[in-house]
């Protein structure tokens, strides 16, 4: 029977301890969604310094932390800064343009699959910033929409309205694609 | 304003992005270790410095003091003593009756009996 993990209150009192080594821990269990979403929104070009910069934020941000609120929502929002910042300074110009394909790491089933991939990517291009957003932490992520309105620090009601508009716009594009659902 | 309800492929659409959303590339072997390397010792939360520990009650203090001052200064001010605005009185009649008669004919004016304005007109011009 293995250990139940140790929640991230924990950890995180232990950091505010000066243990450092529960800050892995915390790194561990969350890397994945904090670099999945970073690719999602910003490709893969320097995705390793900005999911650097996200656990760098997030550690100095620890002793001003409120414990009520969860951690991985407010990991979510440094992701969130984090991916804005680096957005602004690249510009909106360049925002706009195509992300570094990733390499085909992950044993390609067909070539279906990888064409299909390059249209989800593409299409998740096509959207605005804040719908973007909106499809990434809701539809991939599978965030509820309360957790993903405070992540961007907007209504409930926006994010269902932006929800709304960016799957219909993304729908459209699929069916330019020649995708039926 | 109330949106309509979600078309019924929304749920046909999220698999779709879910099934074929592309995975990230790798991170970098060393990414963790150099991360953790990185990392300084945290600041402790932030708390008064010296000097507003201090700022508190000298604040206090100061107010106090401030109020207390005001308060006895107010109820140590002199305030116009009766007296002297019966002088106004005498003094302003004085000037009156004086302008209106010559000096020997100007009678010690006493303000003290409750008719004395009326023996002012009394006397003849």
């Amino acid at each position: 029977m293995s250990a139940l993990p140790m929640p991230d209150a924990d950890l995180i009192q232990q950091c505010l301890r000066g243990q450092r080594s529960a800050f892995p821990i915390l790194y561990r269990r969350y890397q994945r969604q904090v670099r999945g979403t970073l690719f999602q929104l910003c490709g893969a070009a320097e995705l390793d310094d900005l999911v650097q910069e996200v656990f760098f934020r997030a550690w100095k941000g620890l002793p001003k932390f409120r414990q009520s609120a969860q951690f991985s929502t407010w990991l979510y929002r440094i992701a969130w800064n984090v991916a804005t910042d680096r957005r602004r300074a690249q510009g909106q110009a360049r925002s706009q343009s195509l992300p570094v394909p990733p390499a085909p790491s992950a044993e390609p089933s067909t070539l279906t699959q990888l064409h299909y991939e390059d249209v989800v990517q593409r299409g998740l291009q096509t959207l605005s910033w804040e719908h973007r957003a909106v499809i990434v932490l809701h539809d991939l992520e599978d965030l509820p929409q309360q957790e993903v309105a405070s992540i961007l620090h907007i209504p409930k009601g926006t994010v269902k309205s932006r929800l709304h508009h960016a799957r219909s716009a993304l729908r459209t594009f699929l069916q330019q694609e020649g995708i039926q659902l | 304003m109330t949106l309509p309800p979600n078309p019924p492929d929304d749920d046909r659409l999220v698999d779709f992005l879910r099934r074929h959303r592309p995975a990230p590339p790798p991170a970098a072997p060393q990414l963790e270790a150099q991360m953790m390397a990185q990392l300084t010792p945290l600041s402790s939360p932030p708390v008064l410095t010296q000097p507003r520990r201090w700022a508190i009650p000298a604040v206090a203090a100061a107010l106090v003091l401030g109020v207390g001052g005001w308060v006895v200064g107010r109820s140590t001010v002199p305030s116009l003593p009766t007296a002297s605005a019966s002088e106004v009185e005498v003094f302003l009649a004085d000037t009156w009756y004086g302008s209106a008669y010559d000096d020997e004919v100007r009678l010690p004016l006493d303000t003290t009996q409750p008719d004395w304005l009326a023996s002012v007109y009394a006397t003849p011009y």
